[in-house]
C-alpha cells in the first residue's frame, strides 16, 4: 500500500465543463471559478485554458489567502446558458510517504502552551491555525472526534499510519450515496446517517482530525477513475473530487482520500485547498434574473497514453494557454453522460470511487 | 461625609427618599449614591428638579415621552419576541449622569483603544507582524469567528479599517471602568443615543438647558466628514450611502435615523451593484458610483460571492472592490475579528508593540484557555468566571461558573480541555447600579437596576473622537449579571457634564443638526418603487374608507334604493370582499362583513390590511419622511379602531377619522416632501390608484344605467357616485334636481378643474409620464403605447366613450398594464442577486 516516490511523472489531460441552464434570461452574472490549478511539489501545470460561451464584461485572475489561483468573471448580457469549459494538461507524481517511525500516542499537535518568543511553535501556528478550528462548513463535532479516536486508540504506530486507518475507516463505514446529501447538508446529519459523497467524507474526516488536534485541510481536484474490466472509459463521466490533507510533523501535508480509503497517489490532480468546501467551490456565482436553473457538470480525466490512443486529444490545448475563441471542439459525441448538478463532487464510474 | 456629597438634600421628596440612603447594597457601585448612602454631587440638579416636582407632574412628563416614542414609531426588534417588529423603544427617563473629568479620562482610553484595534486590523489583514512575532497567537485570530480570509490584502482608504467603534463598559464595585466587549463590525446604538437625547430634551427641557450636558452632534459631524474625507472618490464629490439589511433588522429604526441625520441615502444590498471593480447605486437615472458605504450589516452577509452565499442581503463582488481600495467600507470587511474575547488578554502587549504606549482602558480580566497557565487558573477559579466561546454567543451561551454543580463543572472543563482554543474565561464583575423610574401609576418610585454603558468613537482627521455620552443599558431586573437590549432591557440617556475649565470636551457642531455639505445621489430604484406604492396604498386606503363609509350609511338609511345595490357591487368589484358562492347579487354582503372590511386587522385586502402595507412601505422610507408626516402616518396605521370585534357605531366614527387622516397624509405629500423625481412616482401611484376606483365606479354606474334603461334614469339615484367622488357640492352648485347621468358626466368625467374627475387624473398621468421621461432620460417606449388609450380619453373621446361600460372595463385593464410597465421600466433593476 505504501507508495514510494519514484520520481515518475504522469501526464493527464482534464476537461471540466460546467453548464448552467436558466429558465429565464439572466440579466447579469458575476462568477468566481476556483478552477485554476497551480504548480506544487508533486504537480506541474503544462497547459491550461478556460473558455466561456458568453461575452465577458470583466475577467480577472487572482490568488486567495490560501494560495489558490482563481478567475473572476462577469457577464452583463442577458443569457440563458452559461457554459464554462476548462481544459488542462497536468503532470503529477506520487507524493513521498513519510519515513518517520516515531510512534504517536494520540497527542494533539496543536500547541497548548502559548509562550511569547517560541518562534518555532509560532511559525507552526501561523501555518496550521486556520486548519485546526471550526470553519464555516466544518464544525469540530466532538462526536466525530470521539469516533476518530476510537479508530486509532488501540495502537501506537506512527501518525501517518494511523491517519491512514481513519481514512480507511470512513471508506468502510460510510456508504457512498449521491442521493443522501446536498451541498449544504449539515455535517452532523452526514455523520449520523453515515452516507454521502466525497465532499461529505472529506469534511467528516477533517472535523475528526481537528478534534484530535491534527491540522487538516480540504482539497478539491480530480481523481483518475478506472472503468470496469473490459469496458471503455466514458467521456465526461468523471466528476470533481475532494479529499483531505493532514499535517504530519517531520513530513508536512499528507494527502488522504477517505472516499476511496487510500493515500493520495499519482492519480490525483489538485485544483485548490482551503478550510472546507466553501473556500474552494469550483464555480460559484450570483445572478440577477434567471429563475430556476439546472447545473450540469462533466469531467473527463485521461492519462496521456489514452489521449494518444483514442485520438481524443486537443491539439489546440497543447500549444497555447488561454487560446482566443470559445470553441474547444465538440468531440464528446453522443455518449456524454453528465452529472446531475446536485452533486458537483461525486465520482460515478468504476470501482475506484465508490 | 465626603466633600462631594451634598448635605442640603435632607428633605427630598418621597420619590428620592425611597432610594437615597438605602443604596448601595451588596457591595456594588451605585451611580447615584456614594458608599455612605448620600447622593453624589453631580446629580444635584437632577435631584433638585425631581424633588420640586409633584409625582403627578413627573407622571405626565413620562407619559408624554412614551407617547412620543409611540408616535415617532421608535422601535427596536427583539428577535424572539412574538410582538416582532413593532416593539417600542424602551427608555428610562432618568439619565445616567457622569462628571466631565471622569469621562475625559475614559475618552482618552477609548480613543487609544480604537486606535489600537484599527492598527491590529491593518496588521491582521496585511503584514501580520503581530502574528509572526507571536505577540498575538495566530490561533486567537484564525480561531475567531470574525476572521475573514477574503479580507486579506484589503487596502483600506487612509489605512482606516475601524471608522466606527463601540465599547461596552461596566463599572466594578471600586468605581473603576472596564471594557467587557469591543464592537467593531457595525456597532449599533449611536443613533439610539441620539434619539434618547431628543426624547429627553422634550421630557426635561429645563435640565438640559441648565446643566452643562455635552452635545452629541459633533460626533455625527465627525463621522460624516471623516467618511467624505477618506472616500476614494478620484476627484469626484464623494457619494456615500448607509447600507441596511432592511426593515426586518433589529435596529432598522436606527439605520433610517442615521441616514436622515447624516444626509446619506439609505440603501439595501439589492440597490448596489459591482462593475469593473467599483460599486454603483442603481437609480432611476442609471448607475452612479458610490465611494463610501457606512454599513449596518454583518461581515458575512455583505458579499454572497465571496462570503456567505446564502445571503440575500449582500453585493456580489464587494469584497473584491474593498481589496482593491476602490470603495471605503465603514467598517472594513473582516473588522469583526477583533471583537473576539480571546484577543482581550493580548491587547496590553499589542499596545506596547504597535503604539509604544501602555493600554489605558483595560478589559475585564480575560483568560484565553489556549494558554496552559490560563487553563489552570480557570480550573481553580470557576466560581468567579464567566465562560464564553471565542466564536460568539451563537455557538455557545455564556455560562457562569457559580451556577454549576460539581458534575456540570467537570463536564464543562472536559469540554473546554478538548478544544481549549475555542474558549475564554472572563472575570465576573458585579455590575454597578443606577436608579430607574418604576412607573406603576400612583406609586411612582425609584428602583435600582444593573447598568452598563456603550460608548462610541469615530475616526476623524484628528484621530479618534469619542462621543461625550453614550447608550446606557439597563437590565430588566435588579440582580442581572449581564446587560443586553436583546434580553429585554431598557436604555437611558447618558449625560456627561462638561467641566467649565475644560474646552476639549466641547465638540464643534451645530445644535440644530447636521449641516456639512451633502453629496447627492440619484433616487435609488427601490426608493422610487416604494414611493410609487406608498402613493398607491395611501390612495387605495382613502378610496376604501370612502367607499365603506358611503356603503354603510347608504345601507342604513336607504336600504332599498338602487344606490345601495350599486355600492355593494363596487365593494365587490374593488376587491374588498369576495362574493359568497351562490349569492344572488352583491347586495347580499352582510353588514358584519362590511365592518370587518373596515376594521379587522386580518381581513384580506380590507382597509386594515391596506394600511398595514402602507405602514410597511412608509417604514422603509422613513429617512425621506418628515417627523410630522411620519407621526400622522404612524397614528393612522396604528389606530385603536383596528380591532377584531368592532361594531357599527365605532366603525363609522373610525371611517370619518380615516378619511380625514388620509387627507392629511396627502397634504404632507404635497407640502412636506421634496418634489424630486422620486416624488413623481408617489404622485403617479396616487393618480393611478384613484383612476382604478373611478373606472370601477363608472363601470358599475354605466352597467346599472344600461341594465335599467335610459328612461329609468330619473329614478336611478346616482347620488352615491357624487358622494364617492366628493362631487356633491359641485353638483348642487350647478343643478337643483336629481342627479342625471348627463349632469354627473359633466362633473365626474369631464371637469378639468375637479381633482376627482376622470379627465383631471388622465391629464395628470399623461403629464407625469412626460416629466418622468424628461427627468430620467429613460425612454418611454411601451409607456407611450399604453398612453394611447389614455390620450384617446383626454382628446375628446369622452362623450363617445362615456356610456360604454366596456370602455371603463378596458380603462381598468390599461391602468394595470401601465403600472406593470412602470415597475419593469424603473424598478426591476433593484432585484437582488441569487447565488447559483
Amino acid at each position: 500500500m505504501v507508495t514510494l516516490n519514484e520520481d515518475r511523472w504522469r501526464r493527464y489531460q482534464i476537461r471540466h465543463d460546467t453548464e448552467y441552464c436558466y429558465a429565464y434570461a439572466v440579466n447579469s452574472a458575476r462568477h468566481r471559478a476556483h478552477l485554476v490549478p497551480s504548480d506544487h511539489a508533486d504537480q506541474h501545470v503544462a497547459g491550461y485554458s478556460i473558455d466561456i460561451n458568453q461575452p465577458l464584461s470583466e475577467s480577472r485572475e487572482g490568488r486567495d489567502f490560501f494560495g489558490n489561483a482563481y478567475r473572476d468573471f462577469s457577464i452583463n448580457m442577458p443569457h440563458r446558458l452559461l457554459d464554462v469549459r476548462v481544459s488542462m494538461i497536468v503532470d503529477v507524481r506520487a507524493p513521498r510517504w513519510p519515513a518517520s517511525e516515531t510512534p504517536w500516542a494520540g497527542e494533539s499537535l496543536a500547541r497548548r502552551v502559548f509562550e511569547p518568543g517560541d518562534q518555532a511553535a509560532n511559525d507552526f501556528a501561523l501555518m496550521c491555525a486556520p486548519f485546526l478550528t471550526d470553519s464555516p462548513m466544518i464544525p469540530t463535532l466532538s462526536a466525530v472526534g470521539a469516533w476518530a479516536r476510537d479508530r486509532i486508540s488501540d495502537d501506537a504506530r506512527p501518525l501517518h499510519d494511523q491517519l491512514l486507518k481513519i481514512t480507511r475507516a470512513i471508506h468502510e463505514e460510510f456508504i457512498f450515496d449521491p442521493e443522501a446529501t446536498a451541498v449544504g447538508t449539515p455535517l452532523r446529519e452526514v455523520f449520523s446517517n453515515r452516507r454521502g459523497v466525497c465532499q461529505d467524507f472529506a469534511q467528516i474526516m477533517i472535523s475528526g482530525l481537528r478534534c484530535l488536534g491534527i491540522p487538516a485541510r480540504y482539497v478539491s481536484g480530480y481523481i483518475l477513475t478506472h472503468p470496469p474490466p473490459g469496458k471503455p472509459r466514458l467521456v465526461g463521466a468523471d466528476a470533481t473530487h475532494a479529499w483531505v490533507e493532514a499535517w504530519c510533523p517531520d513530513h508536512g501535508w499528507l494527502g488522504l482520500d477517505p472516499t476511496n480509503g487510500k493515500a493520495v497517489s499519482d492519480e490525483f490532480v489538485i485544483l485548490a485547498r482551503g478550510r472546507d468546501y466553501a473556500d474552494v467551490i469550483p464555480l460559484r456565482g450570483v445572478v440577477i434574473g434567471g429563475g430556476e436553473h439546472t447545473l450540469d457538470v462533466s469531467v473527463t480525466m485521461l492519462p496521456e497514453e489514452e489521449v494518444e490512443a483514442s485520438g481524443q486529444g486537443n491539439a489546440k490545448l497543447r500549444q497555447t494557454v488561454n487560446p482566443a475563441g470559445n470553441d474547444v471542439t465538440s468531440d464528446h459525441g453522443g455518449h456524454t453522460t453528465r452529472g446531475t448538478g446536485k452533486n458537483q463532487v461525486a465520482g460515478r464510474q468504476g470501482e475506484e470511487v465508490r | 461625609m465626603p466633600a462631594h456629597v451634598k448635605e442640603s438634600l435632607t428633605a427630598p421628596s418621597t420619590l428620592l427618599a425611597g432610594y437615597i440612603g438605602r443604596f448601595p447594597v451588596d457591595g456594588r457601585f451605585d451611580e447615584l449614591c456614594a458608599a455612605d448612602g448620600a447622593a453624589r454631587a453631580h446629580w444635584d440638579p437632577v435631584l433638585e428638579l425631581l424633588g420640586r416636582m409633584q409625582a403627578t407632574e413627573i407622571e405626565t412628563r413620562l407619559a408624554g415621552a412614551q407617547q412620543h416614542i409611540r408616535d415617532e414609531g421608535i422601535t427596536y426588534t427583539i428577535y424572539a419576541d412574538p410582538q416582532g417588529r413593532d416593539r417600542p423603544w424602551a427608555l428610562d427617563e432618568l439619565p445616567l449622569v457622569l462628571p466631565g473629568e471622569e469621562w475625559e479620562r475614559l475618552s482618552y482610553g477609548l480613543a487609544q483603544r480604537a486606535r489600537l484595534l484599527n492598527q491590529i486590523l491593518a496588521d491582521i489583514y496585511g503584514a501580520q507582524s503581530l502574528l509572526h512575532k507571536g505577540i498575538i497567537p495566530p490561533e486567537v485570530v484564525y480561531g475567531a469567528g470574525g476572521w475573514l480570509p477574503a479580507a486579506f490584502g484589503t487596502r483600506a482608504p487612509g489605512d482606516i479599517f475601524l471608522h466606527s467603534y463601540a465599547a461596552d463598559l461596566l463599572r466594578s464595585p471600586d468605581g473603576q471602568w472596564w471594557v467587557v466587549g469591543d464592537r467593531t463590525q457595525a456597532p449599533s446604538g449611536a443613533g439610539y443615543a441620539l434619539e434618547n437625547r431628543l426624547i429627553m430634551s422634550r421630557a426635561f427641557p429645563e435640565l438640559l438647558t441648565q446643566m452643562p450636558v455635552a452635545s452629541l452632534n459633533g460626533f455625527f459631524t465627525a463621522l460624516r466628514e471623516s467618511l467624505a474625507f477618506h472616500a476614494p472618490s478620484d476627484g469626484e464629490s464623494p457619494r456615500i450611502v448607509v447600507l441596511t439589511p432592511g426593515p426586518l433588522n433589529e435596529t432598522y429604526y436606527e439605520h433610517s435615523l442615521l441616514a436622515r441625520y447624516l444626509g446619506f441615502p439609505l440603501v439595501e444590498g439589492g440597490d448596489l451593484v459591482v462593475r469593473d471593480g467599483y460599486v454603483w447605486l442603481k437609480t432611476i437615472h442609471g448607475l452612479q458610483r458610490i465611494h463610501a458605504i457606512l454599513r449596518r450589516q454583518d461581515d458575512a452577509y455583505c458579499d454572497p460571492l465571496e462570503l456567505r452565499s446564502d445571503s440575500a442581503l449582500g453585493i456580489a463582488g464587494l469584497t473584491d472592490c474593498a481589496r482593491r481600495g476602490n470603495v471605503l467600507i465603514a467598517n472594513a470587511l473582516g473588522a469583526g475579528v477583533v471583537e473576539s474575547a480571546a484577543l482581550q488578554g493580548f491587547l496590553p502587549a499589542a499596545c506596547r508593540a504597535l503604539l509604544g504606549e501602555e493600554l489605558m482602558l483595560p478589559s475585564v480580566a480575560t483568560w484565553w484557555c489556549g494558554e496552559r497557565a490560563a487553563m489552570d487558573y480557570v480550573r481553580s477559579h470557576m466560581d468567579d468566571l464567566v465562560i464564553k466561546s471565542v466564536h460568539g454567543i451563537g455557538h455557545f451561551q455564556p455560562i457562569f461558573g457559580q451556577d454549576l454543580n460539581a458534575a456540570q463543572r467537570e463536564e464543562l472543563l472536559a469540554r473546554i480541555e478538548s478544544t481549549p482554543d475555542s474558549f475564554v474565561a472572563q472575570e465576573w464583575v458585579r455590575l454597578s447600579q443606577a436608579p430607574v423610574l418604576n412607573r406603576r401609576p400612583g406609586n411612582l418610585k425609584l428602583e435600582a437596576r444593573s447598568v452598563g454603558v456603550r460608548a462610541f468613537a469615530v475616526a476623524s482627521a484628528q484621530g479618534y473622537q469619542v462621543m461625550p455620552g453614550g447608550l446606557t443599558r439597563v437590565e430588566s431586573h435588579r440582580d442581572a449579571r449581564v446587560v443586553s437590549m436583546q434580553r429585554g432591557g431598557a436604555s437611558k440617556d447618558t449625560w456627561v457634564l462638561q467641566a467649565s475649565d475644560n474646552e476639549e470636551l466641547v465638540f464643534p457642531g451645530d445644535e440644530a443638526g447636521a449641516t456639512a455639505p451633502i453629496v447627492h445621489t440619484g433616487v435609488p430604484s427601490r426608493v422610487a418603487e416604494n414611493l410609487f406604492w406608498m402613493g398607491r396604498y395611501t390612495e387605495r386606503a382613502e378610496g376604501m374608507a370612502r367607499l365603506l363609509r358611503l356603503t354603510l350609511s347608504e345601507r342604513l338609511h336607504h336600504a332599498r334604493r338602487h344606490g345601495a345595490e350599486a355600492l355593494h357591487e363596487l365593494v365587490w368589484r374593488y376587491g374588498l370582499v369576495e362574493l359568497p358562492k351562490g349569492a344572488a347579487g352583491a347586495s347580499q354582503i352582510p353588514l358584519e362583513q362590511l365592518i370587518r372590511c373596515a376594521t379587522h386587522p386580518r381581513h384580506n385586502q380590507g382597509l386594515a390590511a391596506t394600511l398595514d402595507q402602507l405602514g410597511r412601505v412608509a417604514f422603509s422610507l422613513r429617512d425621506r419622511l418628515s417627523h410630522d408626516h411620519w407621526r400622522a402616518m404612524n397614528r393612522l396605521v396604528n389606530d385603536q379602531a383596528l380591532t377584531e370585534n368592532s361594531t357599527l357605531g365605532p366603525t363609522l366614527v373610525w371611517l370619518d377619522r380615516a378619511v380625514s387622516g388620509l387627507a392629511a397624509l396627502s397634504g404632507f405629500a404635497l407640502d412636506a416632501m421634496n418634489r424630486d423625481t422620486g416624488w413623481r412616482f408617489l404622485s403617479l401611484g396616487r393618480r393611478l390608484e384613484r383612476l382604478v376606483l373611478l373606472a370601477a365606479a363608472l363601470n358599475v354606474a354605466t352597467g346599472h344605467l344600461n341594465q335599467h334603461g335610459e328612461s329609468d334614469q330619473r329614478s336611478q339615484s346616482l347620488d352615491w357616485l357624487l358622494d364617492l367622488t366628493d362631487s356633491s357640492g359641485s353638483f348642487r352648485g350647478r343643478s337643483t334636481g336629481m342627479a342625471t347621468w348627463q349632469a354627473i358626466r359633466d362633473i365626474v368625467l369631464l371637469d378639468e378643474t375637479h381633482p376627482r374627475s376622470l379627465r383631471f387624473q388622465v391629464d395628470g398621468v399623461q403629464q407625469a409620464l412626460q416629466r418622468l421621461g424628461r427627468d430620467t432620460g429613460n425612454s418611454l417606449v411601451g409607456l407611450e403605447q399604453t398612453g394611447i388609450l389614455l390620450t384617446g380619453w383626454s382628446l375628446g373621446g369622452f362623450p363617445e366613450l362615456a356610456m360604454q361600460q366596456s370602455a371603463f372595463a378596458q380603462l381598468e385593464q390599461e391602468i394595470g398594464i401601465l403600472s406593470d410597465l412602470l415597475v419593469s421600466r424603473y424598478f426591476s433593476v433593484s432585484e437582488a442577486g441569487m447565488a447559483v
